[in-house]
C-alpha cells in the first residue's frame, strides 16, 4: 500500500521533472560547458579555456549592455515599483471609478511587449510622431526631436514607453494592502496620525513582503528586455542602447555559440546578483 | 464604520490629476493607433492627430492580405493552446504528487519553483538546439514545447497555491472509498482548484501568445511563424506603409482585447488571490 502511494506521486510528478530537466537544469549545465569553448555551432567543439571570459574584458558591447540592464534594472525598482505603490494605495480608498481605473492601467501588461514596442516606435518617430505632434500642439514644439535616434534621448526614451506601464505590480500590491487589519489604522487615526504618516508608516512597512515580491519580479521582467531595443533601436545609435538579451541574440546570429553561451552565463549571474541585493535589503530591514 | 475610515481626507483633486495622468499614458497610444489605422498615409503625416476623415478599412484588408495575418492567427491560436493544455496538465498531476508526497516532492517543487526567476532570455542557444534535436525547427511544436516549459514554473506555482488549499479530509475520504490516485486526482482535485486552473491557463495562454523572441529563434517559414513575428516583419519589409502597419498592430490586440473583457475577473481577481497566496 505505501509502495503504491509511492509509486503514484512518482509517476504523477515524473513529466514535470522531466520537463525540467531538459529545459532548465540541462541548458544551464550547456551553457556553462560550452562558455569554455570555441563552438560555430556547426562544427565540433575547441577548449578555449578561459579565452571567451577574457574576451568579455575588451567588449564594449558588453560593458555598455551589462550597464544598460543594470539601469534598467534600477528604474525597476526605484521608479517602476514606487509608482506601482502610488496607484496602489490610491486606489486602495476606493476612490470614485477605482475599477475603472485598475481594468485601465492593467491592460498594458495584457498584450504583448513586441506590440507596444511596434506603437512606441511611432510615437517617438521624428517625422508624424505622436510625442512631436503633442509638442508641437501644446506650444513646446522647440522640443521635439527625433527620440530614439540621437544618443542623448534614445535610452532614456526606451526606458520610459515602459516605465508607465505598472498595473500588475499595482494589482499585486492592492492585493496585500487588502489583508491589513484595518483597526491598525483606527489606532493611528485615534493617535492623530494623518494620512501621509499611515501611509508611509503603516501601509508601506506592512507591504514590505509584498514589495519585496514586485521587485523581484520587476528585476526578473527587465532582465527580459529584448523586444524593445530590437524593434525601436536594434541596439543602436552605435550600440547606446544595447541590453545584454540582443548582444546573446547577435552573437547567436553570427554562430559565435561559444560566446553567446559566456554572455548568457553573465546575464544569468547578473540576475543572481540583483536577486541577492534585494534578499539582503529585505532582510537586514526585517531584523 | 470600517469603510468610513479608509475614506479620503485629501482633496480629490491631486489623486485625480495624477490618475488622469496615467489614464492619458496609457490609453493615449492605442487610441491613436487604432484612430490612425482608419487613415490612409498621407492623411497621418498631414494631420496625426484628427479623427479620420472616413473610416476606411481597407488598411486591414490589406494587412491581412500582405501579411497573411489570418494563418498567422491560427498559428499563434494552436501553439497557445496546445501549449497551456500540456503546461496545466503536467502542472496540476505534479502539484497533486507534491501535496502527497514527502520531503523530496517538496525539494523538487521548490527547485522547479526558482525557475520562475531565470531570465529565459539566457537560454536561446540550448532551446535552439533542444528543439533542433526533436526535429521540431519550423514547426509550431518547437514553440508548443517551449513554451509549455518556459511556463511550467508559474504555472505549478499558481496551481500548487490551490492544491495545498483543498482539506485533506476531502482528498481522504475519496481514497477511503476506493478512489486510486488517478481517479481522487481527475474526479476529486481537479473541480475542486478550477479556478487556480482558470486563473494559471490565462496567464501561460497569454504568455505563449506575446512571446517573441523565442517564436523569432525557432520558426523562420510562413508556414509555423506567429502572429507576434508576423507583425515585427511589417517593420522591415512594408516600411513606409505606416497606417497598414498599425492595422496589423492593432488586429494583433483584438483577441487579448477580447480575453480581458470577458475573463477579466479571472485575470485580476487570479492575481490578487495568488500573490498573498504566494
Amino acid at each position: 500500500m505505501k509502495n503504491k502511494k509511492k509509486l503514484g506521486v512518482f509517476l504523477f510528478i515524473l513529466p514535470a521533472v522531466i520537463v525540467f530537466a531538459i529545459y532548465f537544469v540541462y541548458p544551464i549545465g550547456f551553457l556553462l560547458f560550452t562558455s569554455f569553448m570555441t563552438w560555430d555551432g556547426i562544427g565540433s567543439m575547441s577548449f578555449a579555456g578561459l579565452d571567451n571570459y577574457e574576451k568579455l574584458i575588451d567588449d564594449h558591447v558588453f560593458h555598455k549592455s551589462l550597464m544598460n540592464t543594470l539601469i534598467w534594472g534600477a528604474s525597476a525598482v526605484f521608479i517602476h515599483i514606487p509608482l506601482a505603490l502610488l496607484l496602489a494605495i490610491i486606489l486602495s480608498y476606493k476612490v470614485p471609478g477605482w475599477k475603472f481605473f485598475r481594468t485601465v492601467f492593467f491592460f498594458p501588461n495584457l498584450i504583448s511587449t513586441l506590440a507596444l514596442s511596434m506603437m512606441w516606435l511611432f510615437i517617438y518617430n521624428g517625422q508624424f510622431g505622436l510625442l512631436n505632434a503633442g509638442l508641437e500642439a501644446v506650444g513646446l514644439g522647440f522640443l521635439q526631436r527625433n527620440w530614439l535616434g540621437e544618443m542623448s534621448t534614445a535610452f532614456p526614451a526606451l526606458i520610459a514607453h515602459w516605465i508607465f506601464y505598472v498595473g500588475i505590480f499595482m494589482v499585486i500590491f492592492m492585493a496585500f494592502i487588502a489583508t491589513i487589519d484595518k483597526s491598525i489604522y483606527e489606532a493611528a487615526e485615534i493617535d492623530g496620525a494623518n494620512i501621509f504618516q499611515r501611509e508611509l508608516l503603516i501601509t508601506i512597512p506592512l507591504l514590505k513582503p509584498g514589495i519585496a515580491a514586485g521587485v523581484l519580479l520587476a528585476i526578473t521582467n527587465t532582465l527580459k528586455n529584448f523586444e524593445a531595443p530590437f524593434v525601436m533601436t536594434n541596439g543602436g545609435p552605435v550600440n547606446e542602447t544595447m541590453v545584454m538579451a540582443l548582444h546573446i541574440y547577435r552573437q547567436m546570429v553570427n554562430f559565435d555559440y561559444g560566446y553567446a553561451n559566456t554572455l548568457a552565463v553573465m546575464l544569468i549571474l547578473a540576475g543572481g546578483f540583483m536577486i541577492l541585493v534585494v534578499q539582503l535589503v529585505f532582510r537586514e530591514k526585517n531584523a | 464604520m470600517k469603510a468610513k475610515l479608509k475614506t479620503l481626507k485629501l482633496g480629490y483633486i491631486p489623486v485625480y490629476l495624477i490618475l488622469l495622468f496615467f489614464l492619458m499614458v496609457t490609453m493615449f497610444p492605442f487610441l491613436w493607433i487604432l484612430l490612425s489605422s482608419f487613415k490612409a498615409n498621407a492623411e497621418l503625416m498631414r494631420a496625426p492627430f484628427s479623427l479620420p476623415e472616413t473610416w476606411n478599412f481597407s488598411n486591414y484588408v490589406e494587412a491581412f492580405r500582405v501579411g497573411n495575418l489570418g494563418r498567422l492567427f491560427w498559428n499563434s491560436l494552436f501553439v497557445s493552446t496546445i501549449s497551456t493544455a500540456i503546461c496545466i496538465l503536467f502542472a496540476t498531476m505534479a502539484a497533486y504528487a507534491v501535496r502527497k508526497g514527502g520531503k523530496w516532492a517538496k525539494i523538487i517543487y521548490f527547485t522547479i519553483i526558482i525557475g520562475i526567476f531565470l531570465p529565459t532570455n539566457s537560454l536561446l542557444v540550448p532551446y535552439y538546439l533542444i528543439a533542433a534535436q526533436f526535429n521540431l525547427i519550423n514547426t509550431p511544436w518547437a514553440l508548443v514545447t517551449t513554451y509549455m516549459a518556459m511556463g511550467l514554473p508559474l504555472t505549478l506555482l499558481i496551481i500548487y497555491g490551490f492544491v495545498r488549499g483543498v482539506p485533506e479530509e476531502i482528498l481522504e475520504s475519496a481514497e477511503i472509498d476506493g478512489c486510486n490516485m488517478f481517479q481522487t486526482y481527475y474526479r476529486i482535485l481537479l473541480p475542486l482548484v478550477r479556478p487556480g486552473v482558470a486563473t494559471a491557463a490565462i496567464f501561460q495562454f497569454l504568455f505563449s501568445w506575446n512571446e517573441f523572441i523565442f517564436a523569432l529563434l525557432l520558426t523562420t517559414d510562413q508556414s509555423a511563424r506567429t502572429l507576434q513575428v508576423g507583425i515585427s516583419l511589417f517593420k522591415s519589409v512594408y516600411q513606409n506603409d505606416f497606417t497598414t502597419m498599425f492595422a496589423a498592430i492593432f488586429s494583433s490586440l483584438i483577441p487579448i482585447i477580447i480575453i480581458y473583457i470577458f475573463l477579466q475577473k479571472h485575470i485580476i481577481e487570479g492575481l490578487t488571490s495568488g500573490s498573498v497566496k504566494g
